[in-house]
């Protein structure tokens, strides 16, 4: 244990040239990002991207769809191990954790993107409507946000005062972030593991309305086919569920190969498993609202439904359907294939898999709001590609930033803990 | 700091921040704007809740930076397990 300590501490404070490299390739794309959006997009409005007449929503709307749903993995690992006392998965649940905050932090930061004003946020608030969608979407994100730091803060603190302790050169850093409370007696860590179960209790029905309500601000709308489905929000709590976990499993998998984390390949596999039993009830969703489209044969559902498997959209659906749910799936079915690589290939393919599937869910639908289709593709512009990949870049650096902060791995089991207190 | 200022302080600090940034703001939906002034009291309370009994420990005070290395070495032995 002693040796896995230090092992941990020497990843915390070792900073090499990889790391400098990385670092700095994704600053360099956060830039490109900032100047492109300053200087294009902040000066000359919404008109520098592709959106228009009929895709008034596109790309930033499907990332901030993808990533509220991509934070809720890291929730559930997180809960599985606070919650229902799933010891194993507790390796991984600060890496869900973290991912959880940073990904629920981009999501916020696309939909500043499609404002187009930024200042009109402020709009938001002050003519606010209890009956509009979106005004529950940033209530229930808020108090997501809230809860999932929570959850990550006193998770963290014990490891926060140990490398304190340890690492005397930031000592006040970790001071600070453990907000002056550096009570390790173990009657503080039993009253630190009980705030950890109420919230991890509590993020379970925070994660499921998360979704929903994220789900209902398209669900609600009669008027456009595709989104006006009753199934839509159990469908955006499972792609959730799927590409979080398969995002936290990928995390997991690039951390233990790349950041040489402590992470035993059981429980990639057991991760793999897991991932393997939510992808057909993805399917199983997707495939109760298309035979209903199917067999009802409702003009403006069925044409998009068309417009999907065989129009401009066939790539993206093909893709989601086959690279996205089954390649990945017979891989993680197969125990042969269920190594420590195989699941990280597959992980990824059902990350990129539901991205696709977001595409085909937001702007598709668009197309058929109409009496007369507009039959129409949408590419997103330059400017909100470079956007798009300075955004993501700021979440990998915060990433791998935070790796150098936080021990992503909890370092040593405490004593309380581990007698049950 | 006594406990009571610290609670009533907690109880009565986020409706005044809300009706000064409703007020500055001109907002028509003041219910979210106390909405989100209940949940914030809700946490503030719960957090002098959980700080206010808390006594430094020795290693979090200036001295006991110094004791840091040392004290923590005999903690560790006298309790086998670890913390």
């Amino acid at each position: 244990m002693r040796v896995a300590q230090s092992h941990h501490l020497n990843q915390l404070t070792h900073l090499g040239a990889g790391f400098y490299c990385v670092s700095a390739v994704l600053a360099g794309l956060l830039l490109w990002g900032l100047y492109t959006w300053g200087s294009q997009q902040l000066i000359y409005g919404l008109g520098v991207t592709a959106l228009n007449v009929p895709f008034y929503w596109g790309a930033y709307i499907v990332n901030f769809v993808f990533f509220v749903g991509l934070s809720a993995g890291g929730i559930v690992v997180a809960s599985m191990v606070h919650a229902l006392g799933l010891e194993r998965f507790r390796p991984v649940s600060r890496i869900a954790e973290v991912l959880a905050i940073s990904c629920l932090t981009l999501a916020t930061m696309f939909i500043f993107f499609d404002l187009g004003r930024p200042d009109r946020f402020l709009n938001l608030l002050k003519y606010a409507r209890p009956m509009s969608p979106l005004i529950w979407d940033v209530i229930v994100i808020t108090l997501y946000m809230g809860m999932a730091l929570i959850l990550a803060y006193f998770s963290t603190r014990v490891d926060l005062v140990r490398c304190m302790e340890k690492i005397p050169s930031r000592s006040r850093f970790y001071r600070w972030l453990t907000l002056g409370y550096t009570d390790v007696s173990p009657r503080a860590l039993a009253r630190d593991k009980i705030i950890l179960r109420v919230f991890a209790v509590l993020a379970i029905p925070g994660a499921v309305a998360l979704h929903s309500v994220t789900a209902w601000i398209f669900g609600l709308l009669k008027a456009t086919p595709g989104w006006n489905t009753a199934i839509l929000a159990p469908l955006f709590v499972g792609s959730a569920l799927v590409s979080g976990l398969a995002l936290v499993t990928l995390t997991s998998v690039l951390g233990r190969q790349f950041l040489k984390l402590d992470i035993e390949e059981k429980l990639i596999r057991d991760m793999g498993k897991l991932l393997a039993f939510l992808i057909p009830v993805l399917g199983y969703f997707l495939f109760a609202e298309w035979i209903t489209v199917m067999y009802a044969q409702e003009p403006a559902r069925l044409s998009l439904f068309q417009e999907l498997m065989f129009g401009n959209y066939a790539t993206v659906f093909w893709f989601d359907l086959l690279l996205g749910l089954i390649i990945p799936f017979v891989i993680l079915a197969v125990p042969g294939t269920r190594t420590v690589a195989g699941v990280g290939l597959a992980s990824a393919l059902v990350v990129v898999g539901v991205l696709a599937e977001r595409v085909n869910l937001v702007v598709a639908p668009l197309m058929f709001r109409f009496l007369v289709p507009q039959i129409t593709f949408y590419v997103p512009s330059w400017v909100e590609l470079s956007v798009i990949l300075g955004t993501y870049a700021v979440g990998v650096l915060v990433f791998v930033v935070l790796a150098k902060i936080l021990p992503l791995v909890e370092i040593e089991e405490p004593a309380s803990r581990r007698a049950g207190i | 700091m006594s406990k009571s200022v610290m609670y009533l302080g907690a109880a009565v600090g986020p409706w005044l921040m809300m009706y000064l940034s409703y007020s500055v703001l001109a907002a028509e939906a003041w219910w979210l704007f106390a909405f989100f002034a209940f949940v914030i009291m809700v946490a503030a309370l719960f957090m002098v809740w959980l700080f206010a009994d808390w006594v430094p420990q020795p290693e979090a005070t200036e001295e006991g930076e110094r004791l840091r290395a040392p004290a923590f070495q005999q903690r560790h032995s006298q309790r086998p397990s670890g913390f």
